[in-house]
């Protein structure tokens, strides 16, 4: 394990506290990794112990052995099935807009950075993606709300009847992925900016003289100068998607069953609305098997970035 | 207490209650304890009638000198905090509202202090439990003990657009035939395009598997073995029926109905409908009673003043069972100021502070209430009520801890039927056989 | 560029700003109505402003969660800081074996989703009597961003010139006087912007505070979330809630937005 490994590399400075530096070491970089011990590889081990009981939180005290059968049952629970497909389309469906919309977005805000206005726009463009998860939730909660929604009242005035967005199954999921979409695109934009702003504008020039296409551009000036972030931001849009979980708790209440189950969802209604903590350690075990994976690679990568 | 029926002796029940708490009434400072600079919290729902509950509490501070603070939360959350305070054995509410639907599950978890020792010690004329409808204050009761005192009890009504039944010279609907054949009046040949016929809870998930419960015993059908209206051991045998002839034919009656509701009702719950025709989209719903004050009010609702309520119906050859359900007060078995809380529900669940409590919006549970001259002129819907709280079952839904995971599971498939996503048969086959798995770990089956 | 040029472009920035900012403002427009005006189809545009009703309801009875939810922010914020602070300095200028892996696990930590470790943090807090407390949400708080103050802190200390440091412990100035008196100071917008993202990150969280707390600790997001129910959705309170909850993180992007692109992809972006 991971964990493990950081306090051996911690044991050289815990075994000679004499010499002033490693005294120094210990002082200064000891409490913050013990803190995150406590805070990680505790609930982790503690997490494996419990997926292999029978456990309900009600009633610890009579919790029984079983096992792996936790685990074997969870890959046999069409739900949990369907919570993996679910997180999977939500993650790939959501990045793979959010780059695509983000892309245009930039461009948009990059021909216009000189200009007074764009700027002032452009700040107001990115609100979304620092506001409160469970008030976006409720946001879009209101406006998409069947009956006093104002998005099915402006559709009804062309002529379209809205769908109910969050209750019915077909929707569900994409009217979340939207959601997504909409927090996270400018979050998207600023990292393709951050890159866009990087190509000297000599190269736009000479591409023009040399009467290159838009999408001769975009394929070889843009694409390379910017694949760098866009790989950084999928990589954290990965890790966030798999912790989704204010957004579907206001908007589907929690009860809406498999149309917008994620992992974390089932994790959640297992364990604190079923309260069977056995089975719901197991999903989570397998929720911090799948994240420590993509863990890796993210973390390959920001090292590599930052340096 | 079936005896008292009638409207006669319902009156003459009125007259006692009345007599009683009139007699009683500067008794309170006696009767209660002085509880001067003690805080009682109340936990409860955040349901309409918290205004009324909240309302109240100066009156009973008066009295003892308790201050009481009233802290609502919404319906999963409640279940989640109750259990998992209790389970870390928390003492910070002292009085607890609890779904009867839950009670076993509290019970087993040993979150409440059973009240059948106090009311039993108490003076009948204050706790006056024959005057509590049957119906609903079954469902206060687990392992044959009183747990707690059942203090908010709701029952299915059928809200109907009075104007426009009158218009189309309809009457409201009393069988499954009579109301499909209103919903799709409405939604087809009235000649309003947005005015649907009725709206059921049809969302997945919860909505879905309480509306199976909410219409099986109407439906002529069962849910489980021995739980039928009247059964005296309703957890006696509960091999499941999901999927018998009964319960397939229900679901079938649900997906024809989805012509005649409102666009999307397939993903519709409580609040959905409860908007749909408070904005006057939809002529019929099956809604609890707690939101009828909340439709008759000109502030949320366009059709205050042109609805009325009847009975639940019931298919050819079946009588209405009315669903019945709501919150039972009880206390918290880790609570340090049980005897203040006691005080506090004796007081609060007396038929006196009852009739205030319901003229404030709250929702009857008494039969002093229901057939009170005052609460009636300023209710109209409570006659109908009463006449619909005779009828009901109160195990219509189970009451264990197993309950939630069994009421979403049926939910999902229900509503796959529904949507067509499979057979109603096909649905139900697979809720059946869900259900069984669940209800064999949790050891209900053997 | 053409003006005409330009003017397309504009239209279609404020096109997209408008996607991006609509949903908002209409929420922050519904604080301001009746119950009544919320409801109404075809809708109330622009509503009264002096009508704070909404306001006052929801904090007459909720100011003390809101309270809650501002000291356990800041809490959260301060000890986070404090642990991090010295753990940046010395991952960035100590030399140890294994010195790359342990900032890397550091990282890796945070990518951990909180559901995973909810039982077991329950299950101490349990254990220990704490739960419903503010310190437990602050112990929580501080240690789930730990790692993300601690990563881009270091971005922070490393621009700090080598020769900088160097020269202060020639001078004989200890570890801990270097740290203080030199890398601080010289770090310090740096510092302030890792400690306003850890406030934004501790005041939006949900997930943690839903069990943790019940009724002492309860924080401002658990309130909202509460106003949404079964047989009733209270939109007049959401919408006034909502003004109150988005204010900090509206304010902050708008100020900081220099620093968000490196803030958020922990340094490895520079804006």
């Amino acid at each position: 394990m991971a964990q493990l490994a950081a306090s051996t590399a911690l044991a050289p400075a815990l075994r000679a506290p004499a010499d002033p530096e490693r005294r120094a070491m210990l002082v200064f970089i000891v409490p913050a990794v013990i803190y995150l011990l406590l805070l990680s590889v505790f609930p982790f081990i503690y997490s494996v112990y419990l997926s292999l009981h029978d456990a309900k939180l009600t009633q610890m005290a009579r919790k029984k052995f079983v096992g792996f059968e936790n685990y074997v049952d969870l890959l046999t629970d069409p739900l949990f099935l369907k919570s993996i497909q679910n997180t999977a389309v939500l993650t790939v469906g959501s990045i793979a807009l959010e780059v695509i919309l983000a892309f245009f977005c930039a461009k948009v805000f990059l021909s216009l950075k000189e200009n007074r206005t764009g700027q002032v726009m452009r700040s107001m463009a990115i609100l979304p993606m620092m506001i409160t998860p469970i008030c976006v939730g409720l946001i879009f909660g209101y406006i998409l709300n069947p009956t006093l929604g104002i998005a099915n009242y402006l559709l009804s005035g062309v002529g379209i009847d809205g769908p109910s967005w969050f209750g019915d199954p077909a929707w569900a999921l994409p009217t979340v992925i939207a959601i997504n979409v909409w927090q996270w695109t400018p979050f998207m934009m600023l990292l393709m900016l951050a890159g866009l702003v990087s190509i000297p504008s000599s190269l736009y020039e000479a591409a023009e003289l040399e009467g290159a296409k838009w999408h001769h551009v975009a394929r070889w000036i843009e694409l390379p100068a910017i694949r760098d972030v866009i790989l950084i931001g999928i990589i954290l849009r990965v890790i966030d998607n798999l912790k989704l979980f204010d957004i579907v708790y206001v908007t589907t209440r929690g009860g809406r069953s498999d149309a917008t189950e994620l992992v974390t969802f089932f994790t959640y209604r297992q364990q604190f609305q079923f309260f069977k903590v056995g089975y719901g350690s197991a999903a989570a075990v397998i929720i911090l098997l799948i994240s420590i994976l993509v863990t890796t690679i993210a973390v390959k990568y920001l090292r590599r970035m930052q340096k | 207490m079936n005896r008292l029926s009638n409207t006669l002796k319902g009156a003459t029940a009125l007259a006692l209650a009345l007599s009683a708490t009139q007699a009683m009434a500067q008794d309170w400072n006696a009767e209660l304890g002085d509880y001067a600079g003690t805080t009682l919290r109340v936990q409860t729902i955040q349901d309409p009638f918290i205004d009324a509950l909240k309302g109240m509490t100066p009156t009973f501070t008066g009295f003892t000198g308790a201050e009481v603070t009233v802290e609502g939360f919404g319906y999963d959350p409640l279940h989640e905090k109750q259990i998992l305070s209790c389970s870390q054995k928390d003492n910070q509410y002292d009085v607890l509202f609890v779904d009867g639907i839950w009670l076993g599950e509290f019970v087993d978890a040993g979150c409440i202090e059973p009240v059948a020792d106090r009311v039993a010690a108490a003076d009948p004329a204050i706790m006056a439990m024959d005057d509590y409808v049957p119906s609903f204050a079954g469902q206060a009761s687990w392992n044959g003990t009183l747990q707690c005192l059942p203090i908010a009890g709701y029952w299915h009504l059928m809200h109907y657009r009075k104007d426009l039944f009158d218009a189309a010279g309809l009457k409201a609907p009393t069988t499954f035939a009579e109301l499909a054949a209103a919903a799709k009046y409405f939604a087809e040949e009235d000649g309003d395009p947005e005015m649907a016929g009725v709206a059921m809870n049809f969302q997945r998930g919860s909505a879905a598997g309480q509306n199976f419960f909410e219409w099986i015993y109407s439906g002529g059908g069962k849910p489980w073995e021995s739980n039928f209206p009247g059964s005296a051991e309703p957890y006696a045998d509960q091999t499941p029926l999901f999927n018998s002839p009964e319960s397939v034919a229900l679901v079938q009656f649900f997906k024809d109905m989805v012509p005649f509701g409102p666009p999307g009702v397939e993903s519709f719950a409580w609040d959905e409908r409860a908007n749909a025709f408070m904005q006057g989209k939809v002529a019929m719903i099956n809604a609890w009673s707690v939101q009828t004050p909340m439709f008759n009010d000109p502030a949320t609702s366009k059709v205050a003043g042109k609805f009325d309520v009847a009975m639940f119906p019931h298919a050819e050859g079946a009588t209405s069972v009315p669903p019945v359900g709501g919150w039972v007060m009880c206390i918290n078995a880790h609570s340090e100021q049980k005897d203040a809380a006691w005080d506090f529900m004796k007081w609060f669940a007396n038929p006196a502070t009852h009739k205030d409590f319901v003229l404030a919006g709250g929702p009857p549970s008494r039969v002093s209430a229901m057939t009170d001259a005052d609460i009636t002129a300023a209710q109209f819907w409570v006659p109908t009520l009463y006449e619909s709280a005779k009828l009901a079952w109160s195990e219509l839904r189970p009451r264990h801890a197993a309950t939630f995971e069994m009421i979403d599971a049926l939910g999902l498939q229900v509503n796959r039927a529904i949507v067509g996503e499979a057979a109603p048969q096909e649905a139900m086959d697979e809720a059946n056989a869900a259900i069984t798995e669940i209800l064999t770990d949790a050891g209900y089956l053997k | 560029m053409t003006n005409q040029n330009v003017g397309f472009k504009l239209l279609a920035a404020a096109f997209i700003t408008f996607i991006f900012t609509a949903p908002i403002l209409w929420m922050v427009l519904s604080a301001f109505k009746t119950i009544n005006d919320i409801y109404a189809i075809p809708p109330v545009w622009i509503p009264d402003f002096t009508y704070l009703d909404n306001f006052k309801l929801l904090l007459s009875e909720n100011w003390e969660f809101l309270l809650n939810s501002v000291i356990v922010t800041l809490g959260a914020t301060a000890l986070c800081m404090i642990f991090a602070l010295p753990a940046a300095f010395g991952l960035v200028n100590f030399r140890f074996r294994g010195q790359e892996f342990l900032a890397d696990w550091i990282l890796s930590t945070r990518m951990m989703p909180p559901i995973a470790a909810a039982v077991p943090i329950f299950i101490v807090f349990n254990t220990l009597g704490m739960l419903d407390t503010l310190p437990a949400l602050i112990l929580v708080y501080a240690g789930f961003n730990l790692p993300f103050a601690v990563w881009v802190s270091m971005s922070f200390f490393r621009n700090i010139p080598k020769e900088v440091i160097e020269a202060a412990r020639v001078e004989g100035c200890t570890w801990f006087q270097t740290f203080r008196l030199v890398a601080l100071p010289l770090a310090k917008s740096g510092i302030a912007t890792v400690a306003t993202f850890v406030f934004i990150f501790a005041w939006n969280e949900l997930l943690l505070s839903l069990f943790l707390t019940s009724r002492e600790a309860k924080t401002f997001p658990v309130v909202i979330s509460s106003f949404s129910t079964v047989t009733k959705t209270y939109w007049e309170l959401i919408s006034a809630a909502t003004i109150i909850q988005i204010l900090p993180p509206v304010i902050f992007t708008l100020l900081m937005q220099r620093h968000i692109v490196s803030g958020l992809t922990m340094g490895a972006v520079k804006n």
